[in-house]
């Protein structure tokens, strides 16, 4: 019997180094997110964060950056969500020029974009909204959020979004221009211990998007 | 021309020029846009003396030729950055009919500095006021049909300022608001005679622009010495003869990227005494225009703009005044790479004057269709057709002549652009 003994010794050294090495195992929260109709709500930021959430490296390179594009004279797409320090190139895909330019806190800048010159990838170094228009075409508007997490998304058609992060306590916050505000500033804390769902509503009705922008032509700049 | 206007020209030339020069190799790249129309035109006239104004007859179409080659037009684009927010602006266009081939039609500095909140806009040199929402295509031409409405033929022709514009606008996109908002203000010299080949010619249909201290030709209609001086059957449209400042102001309403609405006002403010050396004398001139335009869908639009007001030239009871008003509705249809317009133009000048010897009664009406296809990138075709009648008093000066007289002119052209 000591050979048995001698055996499940080894096999807890093996079970213990084995949590050493993988000391967290990674759990699924799915988000479903409607509205203050009960609608699926789409196209909204989700973020997870807790004290021990850290982000060890940029996930976008000067060399693999970001795309935020400018096609038909908008920003495609319309919200661009990337962790702190990641760099964001304005490639223009359209024939003709823009100016870009945003006053946001997280990030002011202007970049003049000629066709065919893409410049270099810009760093965003600092969490927060960086709303952007075009100097040459007013009703240009596009967003670059800046999260201060690598957890992170936007809900999809349905309105869900699956996020596999370290069993944690979390703070979940919502984004998105069309938030009221009062919804954007709650902190929803989720205890993810295992793979888990969470149903979210709005209280509050989203503001307009003013879609009507967005159907512009060649001639909309006279 | 005057001290002013000269010096205003060779300023705007010589910045934009130093703008051109200044720009090296790795500064902001020069932006060129351009285009080469070329066609045949079948314009049947009942009688010779309905040429073109070009070729000195009374009629209200461009071209006197039938079945013809053409080239229509060459235009070209240049822009430079100087900074991010000064930039320089010129237009060149060629024409193979009137006196003069090559031109400069606008030439001008834009400084739009980027603001947080309401926007700021200030242009200085020549350029049009952006009051008319059907020649928004490279060139100050017209996307949907190959002749432009009475109303933009004669913008074309006759308005040109050489001046400093301020605009300010609040974008509703940036504001939460579905609804866009500019003003427009501007100061300007030139363009003393606006108002001449108007009220002796009457309103036209066509695609010809005048340009930079261009003489206009038309019709004589001072052979049978009704005036006391012996006028010019030629124009200066960019002259200063008075010395005098012309204002403009405009008002945009728009709503999302749909509706856009402008209403302006314009008035050149000239002596109607001040006369030049070679007899061309300053019309006083001002009018009113409304510009609409609405996009039912992305494929379907209904463009209309109404255009009213008066001219004066020289004394009481030997001068020539006259009102004058026009509008146009168009619709327009883009399915895939084509796009099919059609409009309707009304047009008139009411002689106000006392002078029975030079009659300047002039109405009429035109009808315009016009199918264009885009090939690729470069290169698009299309055929247009014209019907115009026209009663022009000031025909019947000539024995024999008579007032009222239709025109039709058909158009197959082909654009190269780049």
């Amino acid at each position: 019997m000591l050979y048995l003994s001698q055996f499940i010794k080894m096999l807890l050294i093996v079970v213990i180094m084995l949590q050493w090495i993988n000391p967290a195992q990674a759990a699924d929260l799915t988000v479903s997110l409607s509205d203050n109709q009960g609608n699926p709500l789409p196209n909204i930021v989700v973020t997870l964060t807790s004290p021990a959430t850290i982000i060890e490296e940029a996930e976008f390179s000067p060399q693999h950056p970001a795309i935020m594009d400018q096609i038909d004279r908008q920003f495609v797409p319309h919200i661009l969500v990337v962790p702190k320090g990641s760099y964001v190139a304005f490639p223009n895909s359209d024939s003709i020029q823009h100016h870009v330019y945003s006053f946001s806190k997280a990030k002011p800048f202007e970049l003049k974009l000629y066709s065919g010159r893409p410049p270099q990838p810009l760093e965003f170094g600092q969490a927060g909204e960086v709303a952007m228009g075009c100097n040459i075409h007013d009703w240009m508007l596009g967003y670059v959020y800046v999260v201060d997490t690598p957890y992170y998304g936007k809900t999809n058609a349905r309105g869900q979004l699956t996020l596999t992060v370290p069993p944690d306590d979390y703070q979940l916050i919502l984004w998105s221009p069309l938030l009221d505000s009062k919804d954007s500033a709650v902190q929803y804390s989720v205890d993810v211990a295992a793979d888990s769902k969470i149903d979210l509503s709005l209280k509050h009705a989203l503001l307009p998007a003013f879609e009507g922008f967005e159907q512009s032509d060649e001639f909309d700049d006279y | 021309m005057s001290l002013m206007t000269t010096k205003l020209a060779l300023l705007t030339s010589l910045t934009i020029a130093s703008a051109v020069v200044s720009a090296s190799a790795d500064a902001a790249p020069a932006q060129v846009n351009g285009l080469i129309e070329f066609g045949v035109v079948q314009s049947h006239y009942d009688s010779g003396w309905l040429n073109s104004w070009l070729d000195e007859g009374v009629g209200v179409l461009r071209f006197s030729q039938n079945g013809r080659f053409i080239l229509s037009q060459a235009g070209l684009e240049l822009s430079q950055d100087v900074t991010t927010t000064l930039s320089a602006h010129l237009v060149a266009n060629g024409y193979t009919d009137g006196r003069q081939k090559l031109g400069f039609s606008e030439a001008y500095l834009r400084y739009k500095p980027i603001t947080a909140g309401l926007r700021h806009e200030l242009k200085l040199g020549m350029f049009y006021p952006k009051m008319s929402l059907e020649n928004v295509d490279t060139a100050w031409n017209s996307p949907y049909t190959y002749s432009y409405s009475a109303i933009n033929s004669w913008l074309a022709e006759e308005l040109r300022t050489i001046g400093a514009e301020y605009t300010i606008t609040r974008s509703g996109r940036m504001h939460r608001s579905p609804f866009s908002y500019s003003a427009t203000v501007a100061a300007f010299k030139a363009n003393d005679v606006l108002g001449a080949i108007l009220t002796w010619r009457g309103w036209a249909l066509h695609n010809r622009q005048s340009r930079y201290n261009e003489s206009l030709p038309f019709a004589d209609y001072f052979q049978f010495n009704q005036f006391e001086l012996t006028l010019p059957n030629t124009e200066m449209v960019t002259e200063e003869t008075d010395g005098r400042w012309g204002v403009y102001a405009g008002l945009n309403w728009r709503y999302l990227n749909k509706t856009d609405v402008r209403v302006y006002y314009y008035d050149n403010m000239a002596n109607r005494l001040a006369i030049e050396a070679n007899n061309q004398y300053a019309w006083d001139t001002h009018f009113s225009s409304v510009a609409l335009q609405h996009k039912f869908t992305s494929q379907f639009r209904v463009l209309a703009q109404w255009l009213s007001g008066s001219t004066y030239m020289g004394r009481v009871r030997a001068g020539v005044f006259a009102d004058f008003s026009a509008w146009y509705v168009m619709a327009s249809y883009k399915v895939d790479q084509h796009r099919l317009s059609v409009r309707f133009d009304q047009f008139k000048v009411n002689e106000k004057d006392l002078l029975p010897e030079d009659p300047n009664d002039s109405h009429g009406y035109s009808v315009t269709f016009a199918w264009r296809y885009q090939l690729n990138h470069n290169w698009n075709i299309g055929v247009e057709w014209l019907g115009t009648a026209s009663t022009n008093k000031s025909r019947t000066l000539w024995q024999g002549w008579q007032a009222r007289q239709s025109q039709q002119q058909a158009l197959a052209l082909v654009q190269f652009r780049f």
